[in-house]
This record gives structure tokens, sequence and C-alpha cells, in this order.
């Protein structure tokens, strides 16, 4: 299998951030699973908050740079290319990186304050979307090669998450206003995409933390877009958007009483599902809203 | 950046927003709208938060207005970056969007969320750090303990930066309107 793939790199630093390694680890547990079958190394670092993009880019700029360009110097020391579960860790590190190399101001500061606590940052270190490593360098072919489940006749939708992709010209991956390569994924394990109107609406999760009332009418749109659709489960890869699409069909109910039951799940579930592994596995039974009914349906264990 | 850190952040954000390369990316806006078009949260609120208004009033001096009495309230973007890729002019949106919130911040015009979460990363080098509870589960799933981090170094690197001071501040601000 390790032919077919198009890189030769095979060790990766972890970066699980700190909302799936301390919230929602079984989304970690099916991450491990997928890169261990495509025979790569995971490296587990003393990372600290990647730091959030939103929390904490918000309230200091400086401290965001510096953290950020913190945990890129560990893995600079170790020269492996970072591998991200989340699209808020993506954004972080690999904004980080790019404005370290356009702010010449900036750079000298936080290169200054990290060696005054012995870290070296050169801006070397490459940052990867766990989706972007499988689909631009591990490729469909070899992922294709894996699967011995094939999730045929599941109808799988996908919310991709606004920092996956944009700022584009930071992110530099997929087509930043229509993003794919998660339905590529989901096709290569032979699920059938649905695609839906509203599949480029924020899961507001940022907005909710300040305005509950818009963040819930944006969310009816986006469920009410996403049943219209007829899609069985919700593909996701990123924890924030995780939680929010769990979380908001509660919140659907208590404002509009209005009901959505879809099941929510990591790309890399459903990967090590078509891989071979249990629900057990890869702890499906923490799912605030249980996929195990409808898989069993569909033969799964 | 340690320096403007002593000078009025309204009169540093105006400095910001006139003199600089993001003063110049702002002063491409020429108004068209399409970034409050493509906007959802001008959608869901008709308008009453929209991008384009900020730019302007960015662009026209009202950074007092923007960061002291939030109007448009900035924090009501959800960050999605729509407007930032859809610009016809390469204002960069998302850029103006954070200097007014960090001035915002300075402050303590910013949501309790966001804040408490900058202190978790204070106190515990990560937002979101580790639980009994979730390294139990963690174990059941036959996961590597959570990697620990060094918080003492985090703590120095944020001591270095202007965020210490605001927590401390919004921290006081707390204890005053709770004893009140
Ligand atoms: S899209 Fe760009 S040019 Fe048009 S109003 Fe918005 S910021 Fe100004
Ligand atoms: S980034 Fe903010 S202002 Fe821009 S389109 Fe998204 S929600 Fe609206």
């Amino acid at each position: 299998m390790a032919s077919d793939s198009k890189s030769d790199i095979k060790d990766y630093d972890l970066f699980a951030g700190c909302t799936i390694q301390n919230r929602i680890p079984f989304l970690e547990k099916s991450a491990r699973i997928v890169f261990e079958k495509l025979g790569f190394t995971l490296h587990d670092k003393s990372y600290g908050c990647c730091p959030d993009p939103v929390g904490v880019m918000s309230t200091d700029y400086q401290t965001w740079l510096t953290l950020g360009a913190r945990n890129l110097a560990l893995s600079e020391k170790s020269n492996h290319p970072i591998v991200s579960l989340c699209n808020g860790c993506t954004e972080t590190l690999k904004a980080v990186n790019y404005e370290l190399k356009h702010k010449k101001e900036d750079f000298d500061a936080v290169k200054k304050r990290l060696e005054s606590v012995g870290r070296t940052y050169s801006g070397t270190t490459q940052v990867k979307h766990f989706i972007e490593l499988l689909h631009e360098d591990i490729g469909l072919e070899a992922i294709i090669a894996l699967v011995i489940k094939p999730l045929t006749g599941l109808k799988i939708t996908t919310h991709v998450g606004c920092h996956y992709s944009r700022p584009s010209e930071m992110m530099q991956v997929d087509d930043a206003m229509n993003p794919r390569f998660p339905a590529d994924i989901l096709e290569a394990l032979g699920a059938t995409h649905i695609d839906y109107e509203e599949a480029n609406l924020c899961c507001t999760s940022a907005l909710a933390r300040n305005n509950e009332e818009a963040s819930n009418g944006l969310m009816r749109r986006k469920y009410q877009s996403i049943l219209d659709s007829g899609a069985q489960i919700i593909a996701v890869n990123c924890p924030s958007c995780y939680q929010q699409l769990e979380v908001g069909q509660r919140s659907m109910k208590k404002a509009f009483d209005m009901v959505v039951k879809i099941p929510v799940l990591y790309i890399t579930e459903l990967m090590a599902l078509a891989f071979g592994a249990s629900m057990n596995d890869i702890g499906l039974k923490f799912h605030q809203i249980k996929p195990i009914k409808l898989l069993k349906e569909f033969g799964f264990e | 950046m340690e320096k403007m850190e002593k000078l009025n952040p309204i009169v540093a954000l105006h400095d910001e927003f006139t003199d600089t390369e993001l003063g110049i990316s702002l002063n491409l806006c020429y108004n068209c709208s399409t970034c409050s078009t493509i906007c959802p949260v001008a959608l869901e609120t008709e308008g009453n938060f929209n991008p384009r208004s900020i730019i302007l009033l960015a662009n026209f001096g009202y950074e007092e207005r923007l960061i002291k009495d939030l109007k448009p309230n900035v924090w009501d973007c959800t960050m999605c970056e729509l407007c930032q890729e859809a610009c016809p002019e390469g204002v960069n949106l998302h850029e103006v969007f954070l200097r007014i919130k960090n001035a915002s911040a300075s402050y303590h015009n910013i949501p309790k969320s966001y804040t408490s979460e900058t202190n978790q990363v204070y106190l515990y080098g990560k937002a979101v750090p580790s639980q009994p509870v979730i390294e139990k589960r963690r174990e059941q799933l036959g996961l590597p303990k959570s990697p620990d981090t060094e918080v003492e170094e985090i703590r120095k690197l944020m001591g270095m930066t202007p965020v210490e001071k605001i927590l401390k501040e919004i921290e006081k601000l707390e204890k005053q309107t709770e004893e009140k």
C-alpha cells in the first residue's frame, strides 16, 4: 500500500488540539487508526494551545503569534511536518508562519521572546490539515486500497468549515470558496456524497459566543437545508464544527421546536470504519447523537 | 508593539488605519457592498451587522465608536472569512476586524468567553485543559495520556505581550462587580 503513496514522508508530529485531546478524544482515536493503517508514525509533542484563532487571537494578536510560533518551534526541533486534526489549529499554525514571513517587525519581536525561553523559530515547519495530507500527499488511490467495508448506500453530506480553507492566501488548500476534498474522500470510501444549498454556511460557533439569536437563526437555515437534502450523516473535519453541529440540534428544539436528529461524524471515523475498525474501537458510543443504529443497518458492527 | 501599549488604543488604532499597509488596503474600499452581500450575519440580522459599515467607519476615523460603543458590534462577526475572499479590491477585512477586536479588548469590551478562554491558556497552557474524566476515557480508548505542556514557559511568554495586563484588569473589574 505504501508504494501507492505520493510522498515519502511518513513521520509527522500530531497536533490533535486541546478540544479533541481533552474533550472529545474519540476523534483522535479514529485519526490514529487511519494514519497507522496508512503506514504513518505520529509523534506526540508538548504543544500548548495552538492558540485558538477566534478566542486568543481576538484578545491579543501578539500572544497568538508568540504561542503559535512556540508550537512551530517544537516541531522545527524534531524536524517533522505537523499534521493537524482541527481547522482552527491548522489556521493558527499556517497563519502564524505566513504572518511572520511577511511582517519583519513581528518576526523579530517573536523570535526574541522565544529566544529568551530557549526556543528557536525560523519558520520552516510545514503544517497540513489532515484532509490535505490525505488528499494531496497520500492520495485517493491509497485510501481506496485500504477500504474493506465500503460505505455503500450511506448518504453523507459534508460541512467543511470556514477555517479549513480561508483566508486562502494563508491556508493554500483546496478550492477556498468551494472545498471539495472531504467529499472526494467520502466517495473514495464508497459513500454517496450529498450536496446541499447551505454547504458553505458557517457553523456559527464564533457568533454563538456573542449573539445566540443570530447564531440560532443561521443554524436553522443550515439544518433545514441538510434535512431537505436527505443526508443521513453530516461529516466534519473540525472539532469546533463537530461540537457546534451536535449541540445546535438541541438548540433548534429549544428555540424553534424544530426536530433535527442527524449524527455528526468525523471524516476519520468514517475512514476507520471503512478500513475495518469496529464502532467500539473508535468509541462511537460517546457521540451525543448516536450513529450506531443507522450504521448497524448498513452492516457495521 | 510593546511601545504601542502605552499609547491610547484609539489613537494607536487610528495610526494603524492610516499610514500603514493595512491603511492603504482600507483605502481601496469603494463601498461596493460585496462583503455585506456575502456575509451570513448581515443576512440574518437584516444588515444590522454588516462588514461594509465597519470598513467605512474605520476608513473615516470612527475608531472610538467601533471599539468603545461597539456600533456596529464587531464581535457579531462569525469569522467565516467569506468577505475577505470576495472583496474585489482585496481590502484586508480580516486584519481590520482583528485590530478593532484587540483594541476593544484593551477597553474590556470583549465577550466573557474570549477572555476566559485566554485565561485558561494563561493558567494551564491550553484552552481546554486535561481533566480526570477525559483522561479516563482516553485510557478506555487505548489512547496515550494527553501530552503535558510547559505552562510556566507559556505564562512567561504571555507576560511579554499586552495580554497579561488585559487579563488582570478584567479580573479586577469582575471582582469589583461581584462585590457590588
Ligand atoms: S467588498 Fe471590499 S470594496 Fe466592497 S464594500 Fe466591502 S470592503 Fe469595500
Ligand atoms: S468574516 Fe465576519 S464580516 Fe466577513 S462575511 Fe464572515 S461573518 Fe461577515
